[in-house]
């Protein structure tokens, strides 16, 4: 069988190959930051986070959350939803897998009803 | 059965006025002050869980983000919903005093399934395989006769249980977090889907409470959750 990446496929593994990228995702693998945070942790620009971060949520790798500041102002903060990808190559071709974090649910609904109030 | 105990826990009432929302005037054992506290406490919750819709939906209002969505929208399933289901069918007998108990109790467990769902992110794997499988389900089709008895025990069951399972996740979610709001979410949650089953068929008959008293706990209880609930978004 012919072995010819999906879309996804390149576009997963061309993310994990760009530098910024896997700095962001080691970042914000515990705990959820926002792009500023974000900038300074990896000395980068907010509009070159912000690029990387639009391109790990598309491909379902970053969540993004609701945050309040203390003027109880909405702002984004963003958490690594990925805890493994694997290549696997045999005969038939090349398969990739993506583990996502588990979390647990309490911390979950706390963040999520603090967003609504 | 069940569905029988249900609808007898609240003795009928014949004939009267239909505007009144509760028809529970000579209710065996029932006072009138007993009646006149159950009507106070449907005006209060049917202001409370108003407050409580409103507040859920400018919360939600313009996040677009699809589990704060889902919490929003089961909370009201828990509150607003079951409350208004409560005054709008007034009758406490009969088949339609069933039809009533189980559509806010369906209510109340689909608004609690919804908030299970929206927070439970369990480690999912994606997989991208190339190789195709044919799956074969296996159909099994039920044939057995469900009555609306067997909907009503199974809704009065299942609704405790998942209430308490949420209740517990709000309670971890306050001491993990140190959040007030959960701490009040969890109390108003108990009091709306775990404690009124109690008390209609654990404490009150155990006690020997009238069956106005037993409503009557139940409806207080009900409040105390909205209550706790609109406290928990609004000043907690």
């Amino acid at each position: 069988m012919a072995a010819v990446a999906t879309e996804w496929e390149r576009a997963v593994l061309s993310l994990l190959d760009d530098e910024y990228a896997r700095r962001i995702l080691v970042a914000i693998s515990g705990e959820a930051k926002s792009a500023g945070e974000l900038a300074d942790i990896c000395d980068a620009s907010e509009p070159t986070i912000y690029r990387r971060l639009d391109r790990l949520g598309e491909h379902d790798l970053v969540e993004a959350q609701q945050a309040l500041d203390p003027d109880g102002h909405h702002y984004k903060t963003y958490l690594a939803s990925v805890e493994r990808v694997s290549v696997e190559i045999d005969g038939d071709g090349v398969v990739i897998e993506i583990v996502e974090r588990e979390r647990d649910p309490a911390d979950r609904f706390t963040e999520l009803y603090e967003g609504l109030r | 059965m069940m569905g029988n105990e249900i609808a007898s826990s609240v003795t009928p009432v014949a004939g009267g006025s239909a505007a009144i929302p509760l028809q529970a005037t000579q209710a065996e054992g029932g006072s009138a002050l007993l009646v006149g506290l159950v009507l106070v406490t449907f005006v209060v919750a049917a202001v409370l869980s108003i407050g409580i819709a409103y507040r859920l939906y400018v919360g939600y209002r313009g996040s677009g983000d699809r589990s704060m969505l889902a919490i929003a929208v089961g909370l009201l399933l828990v509150t607003t919903v079951p409350t208004v289901i409560r005054i709008a069918i007034p009758t406490v007998v009969g088949d339609a005093a069933r039809l009533r108990i189980l559509a806010a109790t369906s209510s109340e467990l689909a608004g609690l399934l919804a908030i299970v769902v929206a927070v439970r992110t369990p480690a999912r794997t994606r997989r991208r395989v190339r190789r195709e499988r044919a799956t074969i389900l296996p159909l099994v089709i039920a044939t057995t006769v469900v009555t609306i008895d067997h909907l009503v025990w199974i809704a009065y069951s299942v609704t405790p249980l998942v209430g308490s399972y949420v209740t517990w996740l709000a309670y971890r979610g306050y001491r993990r977090n140190d959040s007030a709001p959960m701490a009040f979410l969890a109390m108003g949650i108990l009091f709306l889907t775990v404690v009124p089953t109690i008390a209609a068929f654990g404490i009150g008959p155990v006690l020997g409470a009238s069956d106005a008293g037993s409503l009557l706990a139940a409806s207080l209880s009900q409040v105390g959750g909205l209550l706790s609930v609109y406290y928990s978004l609004t000043r907690a």
